[in-house]
């Protein structure tokens, strides 16, 4: 999923414990493992209580609030992803053994554990093949469906072996990894009581998870109709007002659970509380007595509620960044109304940040797009982007550069040396020179034109007339004070080399809404558009391009198309290749303008919380991990 | 009066039809429609469509203008992705809170500027006058947000007297529980309106205190303060009534301000939210629901005031 | 709360004696009325330094910053070589900001952006409210009816929701936000000329104007709007005041204008992003700015409306 301005989707994935407010000591209040009375408490992002409980929904509902930060604390995925600080496959927290690959890659073979459901059932292949079959008749229904790619559409059988095991034949090879991680990691096994069509129905009375695969597509709608209006949507009405949200506390259907924990208390503002799930089969379980999550609606109050200890794990919000770090993986100073209380964890998650070319774009009188398609105005454009810079003045040393598709931090394995030794590094001459050797009159502060136009070596190149100016819109997302000084500073230093970004402030959604491939006979002048967070790998986890650089993916919204990367990635997923020659093409290619990563949330936890770290990359929360 | 009243109704509901046309018209503008705003930024074309289809946005403006308002007379306002919720249920939750909040900010500021507007008045170009003149426009001049960012500043951060939010719950009447953390909205916004009551209070018991009537009490013998009190004030006091209802557009813009800067969770708060997340059903929802009681209001005080003054009721409309 | 409606004058209508004044043509008036008004204006000391102090401001912006050279577009420059939100010294003396833009130079020109807009809108305004009302007025019957309510309607929307709701889609300019914020302006003044029109409509000079043959344009253009000035002039003036007010608010919502441009409005919200901070300097000075200029205006309105009035009651 794409990222997002940070205040808006992502939250404060921070482990901590402790809350200041309501500790009531009891004493010898153990049962099983050492448990103590004390309530957790974490605060959400700002305006972003979750609001889905369900987990099988469309994208209106598919965020970080409702998945990771809160179905998957009670509904835990088959695979799980975000091992230590790592985004790997976390074998210890999936609920099946690492899927295995056999017959040229086109068969996978899952082995389940032995997890139990609250409610008493076992985790079975019905369970899988529950949500398999909701799948296959509600892919249209389904967030992270693309069309020909993936999931259900490259699966030509599912036969279950026995209730620990279930085969999943596919129509082509697949290169394993990409399976696995951007698949496979899109299945949460669903219990059989909620398989059926009524409050008073018997589980398993709905006839979708027993059936074989891809047989019970009415009942398996009709099943679907069911849950999603218990959770809020009416497919069939889906502008109707509903109230379900109060009842995701009472409804029973909701209480089967298979995580850590189970919901008590939910209201619509976003106060959550939930409580440890004694059947927890999972190998840490939880200690505290609560968890709770605390709704803010800005930044400033969350911060109050840090100065006022009242929080277990926060975050610290920009604007409260007082010093900084010299190092971006390491914490520098709190802010001083905190360090008596609360450590500081930065948390850089699995993402690269940049904003597109709109190859496409009719602008600039028609060249925009032919401009931005000359590799050198691209090298020249990212040479003078400052990346080191603003990491340190605008992030205060909370950020990672993006030099190409795959991140470089999380460590992680896929990182190549070549992306990772930054190939365009911040040089105004370097900038200045590639534009004058390609046929420009750069006039720093002015506006550069072209003076030799022409398709040979040393001109302009195609599409490009003889005084064409270099001149651009960029509409960026208004809402964080961050992004519009990037902007401007980065405005200014185009402005070095005559090129003349004009900038435009608009909503995160508006901006969104732009940032689209342009279809034929539409007119498509939006030139550069910035929402301000570039691509979140989830659930994709596996950083393959095939949702954003590939020709004609949904989310490539420049319309980049190059044969021999979309030949790159075709390996990537087809092939068992690793990402190199992929990666090392695109950062070299620069097929968008790569931008600084800041990091996603500066944890605050408080100083008697242990387990809260390492944090995952992938914005889960293991609440089940927070000891005292 | 009763003519009267039927016109102003009549009116009202222009009113509310007209700016549900304006927003409705301004929300088909956003790019990408409706459908962008709720899915974010993974939607392929393919789901964009599904959710057009599934809400009836491929349908022509006209009717889907239509079958919004037939939904609005049944009382259904629509419903919001983001919150997942009815957009009714979103504004009866948060419209008594700001109700509250603009009740009692106009009540304080009431009881404070009738009395300065009175005194001033009476102590006309003496130095009383003077300061609080001066006072009244340094009121009326900062901008609403800083009065209350300051006091956050003042007596929060610093003095630590008063919560700078208040308690967040789902809860109407949650704002209850912690009264201390309503002190410092309500005073932001009745600075406002303190400054502009007391201006029209001290003209309006300036321009009864020439009146004839007034020089023949005097004239009979009645004691100042009698003439003050028993003539003057009453007289002066109908305006007021209309004063506040021609200045609840303004107080319910000031709310907004507000409530933003101190996170109160009312329907200001809602309407910027949503604004900031291209909600456009919210939008609509609370735009109207803020037109339909500011023109209420003022309808209100409109009767009040000719139902009190006789001259007003016996010489029709 | 009776508006006077219908196309009837009445007969008796009540001429002051010195009524005989204006029967002589509008120019002698118009020259009394003038002196009148700055004698008035001028006893009034408050008005008078109000009116200094507006002089300053004005050369303080649209001056200053020839004289006192900083760098308020380079951001990168910014970055690069000075450091963010440090407190008031010698190279700083109002601190800077959180691009380590110097705030004292960027109160001259944030201010630029304040005072244009504010004295923009008003005037925008006030034409259009003026021209509206005069021809309601004097047209009168059921086109005054309508006009009106239209104006009515107006009144009674809550201005800020619409606001919101279409600077969200438009992305901001300066001259976006003159139009807007004039938009939800041109009532007030439009309702106010009507009221004088109609009265003015019925004195025996217009009549004797129109017996004459004069057009209609030349009664609004020469006679009823001429003898309105006071009353146009006062709103004016309080009008660049809420117009600066107005632009404040919403670039305290983020709605203002985009940078790099800068207003005290937008200033003065990213300065309360860091009060938690301590961050004092991005507060205050700016905070200051606004509220003088604006209470500045107050007063010179306030004098003008008391020069007004001493005129009206001479009538």
């Amino acid at each position: 999923m794409k990222g997002s301005i940070r205040r808006l989707l992502v939250s404060g994935v921070t482990v901590g414990a402790l809350a200041a407010g309501t500790l009531a000591v009891l004493p010898a209040a153990t049962a099983g493992a050492a448990s103590s009375s004390a309530v957790a408490t974490w605060a959400e992002a700002p305006q972003t209580p979750p609001n889905y409980i369900f987990p099988f929904m469309g994208l209106q509902y598919f965020s970080v609030s409702n998945i990771n930060n809160f179905q998957f604390l009670m509904y835990r995925p088959l695979y799980w992803f975000g091992n230590g600080s790592t985004p790997n496959l976390n074998p210890s927290l999936s609920l099946a053994n690492n899927p295995t690959y056999s017959n040229g890659s086109k068969t996978v073979t899952i082995n389940l554990k032995n997890y139990k459901w609250s409610n008493g059932e076992k985790l079975t292949s019905q369970n899988v093949m529950f949500w398999m079959n909701m799948l296959h008749a509600q892919k249209d229904n389904w967030a992270d469906y693309s069309q020909g790619i993936g999931i259900p559409d490259d699966l030509k059988s599912i036969t279950v072996n026995s209730p620990t095991k279930l085969t999943f034949q596919l129509s082509a090879p697949v290169n394993a990894n990409w399976f696995t991680y951007n698949e496979l990691s899109q299945i949460t096994p669903m219990p059989n009581a909620w398989d059926k069509t009524s409050d008073a129905g018997a589980a398993g009375s709905g006839g979708c998870s027993a059936a074989a695969y891809g047989m019970a597509n009415t009942q398996c709608t009709a099943v679907y109709t069911y849950l999603s209006k218990a959770s809020g949507f009416d497919p069939a009405n889906p502008k109707g007002a509903n109230n379900s949200l109060t009842t995701y506390a009472t409804n029973p259907l909701w209480q089967v659970v298979d995580g850590p924990f189970h919901l008590t208390k939910f209201d619509a503002s976003g106060n959550v509380t939930m409580a440890p799930n004694k059947s927890y089969s999972g190998p840490i379980k939880p200690t505290v007595s609560q968890f709770v999550e605390v709704p803010f609606t800005s930044d400033s109050s969350e911060f109050n509620a840090l100065v006022g200890n009242k929080l277990s794990v926060g975050y610290l919000p920009s604007a409260n960044v007082t010093t900084g770090t010299t190092n971006a993986y390491k914490a520098g100073p709190n802010n001083s109304r905190l360090s008596g209380n609360y450590n500081l964890a930065p948390l850089y998650t699995w993402s690269i940040n940049y904003f597109p070319y709109n190859f496409q774009s009719t602008g600039n009188g028609g060249t925009a797009g032919k401009i931005f398609s000359q590799l050198y105005f691209r090298q020249a454009f990212q040479t003078l982007v400052d990346q080191p810079l603003y990491i340190q003045k605008i992030d205060k040393g909370y950020g990672i550069p993006t030099y190409g598709p795959v991140p470089v931090y999380p460590s992680n394995s896929y990182a190549s040396s070549t992306e990772k030794s930054n190939p365009y590094p911040y040089n105004t001459g370097k900038a200045k020179s590639l534009l004058s050797s390609h046929g420009w009159k750069v006039v720093p502060g002015g506006s550069s034109y072209c003076e030799n136009p022409g398709t040979s070596k040393n001109q302009c190149g195609k599409g490009i007339p003889k005084g064409t100016k270099l001149s651009f819109n960029l509409e960026y997302a208004t809402g964080g004070t961050a992004l519009a000084q990037q902007m401007n500073a980065e405005k200014s230093s185009w402005a070095q080399a005559g090129i003349n970004v004009t900038l435009s402030g608009a909503t995160f959604n508006t901006v969104l809404g732009n940032a689209v491939p342009c279809t034929a006979g539409q007119s498509c002048n939006w030139e550069l558009e910035n929402w301000g967070g570039g691509w979140v790998f989830a659930p994709d986890y596996y950083p393959t391009g095939e949702a954003i650089f590939q020709t004609g993916a949904g989310s490539n919204s420049g319309s980049y198309s190059d044969v021999k990367n979309d030949a790159n990635i075709v390996a990537t997923t087809q092939k068992s290749v690793p990402l190199t020659t992929y990666e090392n093409y695109l950062a070299q290619q620069l097929p968008v303008v790569y931008q600084p990563n800041p990091a996603t949330s500066l944890t605050e936890i408080k100083k008697n919380v242990k387990g809260v770290t390492p944090q995952s990359p992938l914005y889960s929360i293991n609440p089940e991990n927070w000891r005292f | 009066m009763l003519g009267y009243i039927i016109r102003r109704i009549i009116q009202a509901i222009i009113v509310i039809l007209g700016v549900s046309l304006i927003v409705f018209l301004l929300s088909q503008l956003i790019p990408g429609g409706q459908a962008r705003a709720a899915l974010g930024p993974k939607a392929t074309p393919l789901q964009i469509a599904h959710f057009n289809r599934l809400n009836g946005y491929n349908q022509p403006l006209w009717v889907q203008y239509w079958h919004y308002i037939l939904s609005i007379i049944k009382g259904d306002l629509g419903y919001s992705y983001k919150n997942n919720q009815g957009v009714t249920a979103l504004i009866l939750n948060r419209l008594p809170k700001t109700l509250v909040l603009v009740g009692s900010s106009t009540i304080l500021a009431l009881i404070i500027a009738i009395p300065l507007g009175m005194a001033q008045a009476v102590r006309r170009n003496q130095a009383f006058d003077y300061v609080m003149t001066g006072v009244s426009f340094f009121l009326y001049a900062i901008p609403a947000f800083l009065i209350g960012e300051l006091l956050i500043i003042w007596f929060s951060f610093d003095l630590n007297w008063f919560p700078s939010q208040p308690p967040t719950s789902a809860s109407p009447w949650a704002i209850i529980t912690d009264p201390r953390a309503f002190v410092l909205p309500v005073f932001s916004l009745a600075a406002l309106t303190i400054a502009a009551f007391s201006r029209y209070m001290r003209s309006s018991v300036l321009d009864t205190l020439g009146e004839d009537y007034i020089r023949t009490a005097k004239a009979k013998g009645a004691s100042p303060r009698r003439v003050l009190y028993g003539h003057a004030f009453r007289n002066a006091l109908l305006p007021i009534l209309t004063l506040i209802g021609l200045s609840l557009p303004a107080i319910v813009g000031g709310a907004l301000i507000v409530e933003t800067v101190f996170n109160y969770p009312g329907m200001g708060l809602l309407t910027v939210q949503a604004a900031a997340n291209d909600d456009v059903p919210l939008v609509l929802g609370t735009t109207l629901v803020a037109t339909a009681a500011t023109v209420l209001g003022s309808l209100l005080a409109d009767v009040l005031y000719a139902a009190a003054d006789p001259r007003i009721r016996l010489g029709g409309d | 709360m009776q508006p006077l409606e219908g196309n009837v004058v009445p007969d008796e209508a009540i001429l002051p004696e010195h009524e005989a004044d204006h029967d002589a043509g509008e120019a002698v008036a118009e020259a009394g009325f003038l002196r009148n008004m700055v004698r008035v204006f001028g006893e009034n000391k408050l008005a008078v330094a109000s009116l200094i102090f507006l002089v300053f401001m004005v050369l303080f912006c649209f001056v200053g910053p020839h004289i006192y050279v900083t760098n308020q577009t380079n951001a990168q420059d910014a970055l690069l070589n000075s450091t963010q939100n440090s407190p008031p010294s010698w190279s700083h003396p109002l601190g800077t900001d959180e691009n380590g833009f110097d705030i004292l130079g960027r109160l001259m020109y944030g201010g630029q952006i304040a005072l244009i807009v504010g004295f923009a809108a008003a005037v925008v305004a006030t034409v259009i409210g003026v021209t509206y009302g005069a021809l309601s007025g004097f047209f009168g019957g059921w086109l005054d009816s309508l006009f009106m309510r239209f104006v009515d309607i107006g009144l009674s929307i809550p201005v800020l929701f619409l606001l919101i709701a279409l600077v969200t889609i438009y992305r901001p300019t300066a001259p976006l936000l003159i139009i807007v914020i004039a938009a939800v302006s041109w009532l007030v003044p439009a309702r106010l000329i009507r009221a004088e029109t109609l009265s003015l409509r019925t004195r025996e000079y217009v009549q004797a104007v129109r017996v004459m043959g004069g057009s209609r344009r030349r009664i609004i253009g020469r006679h009823i709007i001429p003898n309105s000035v006071g009353t146009i002039v006062v709103f004016a003036t309080f009008d660049v005041a809420d117009s600066i007010l107005l632009l404040a608010a919403l670039g305290f919502l983020g709605l203002g204008v985009p940078a790099p441009q800068t207003d005290w409005g937008t200033m003065l919200s990213n300065g309360v992003n860091y009060a938690s901070n301590g961050y004092w300097w991005e507060i205050y000075p700016v905070g200051l700015c606004i509220i003088l200029v604006v209470v500045a205006l107050n007063y010179i309105g306030d004098a003008l409306r008391d020069a007004l009035e001493v005129r009206l009651q001479r009538r």
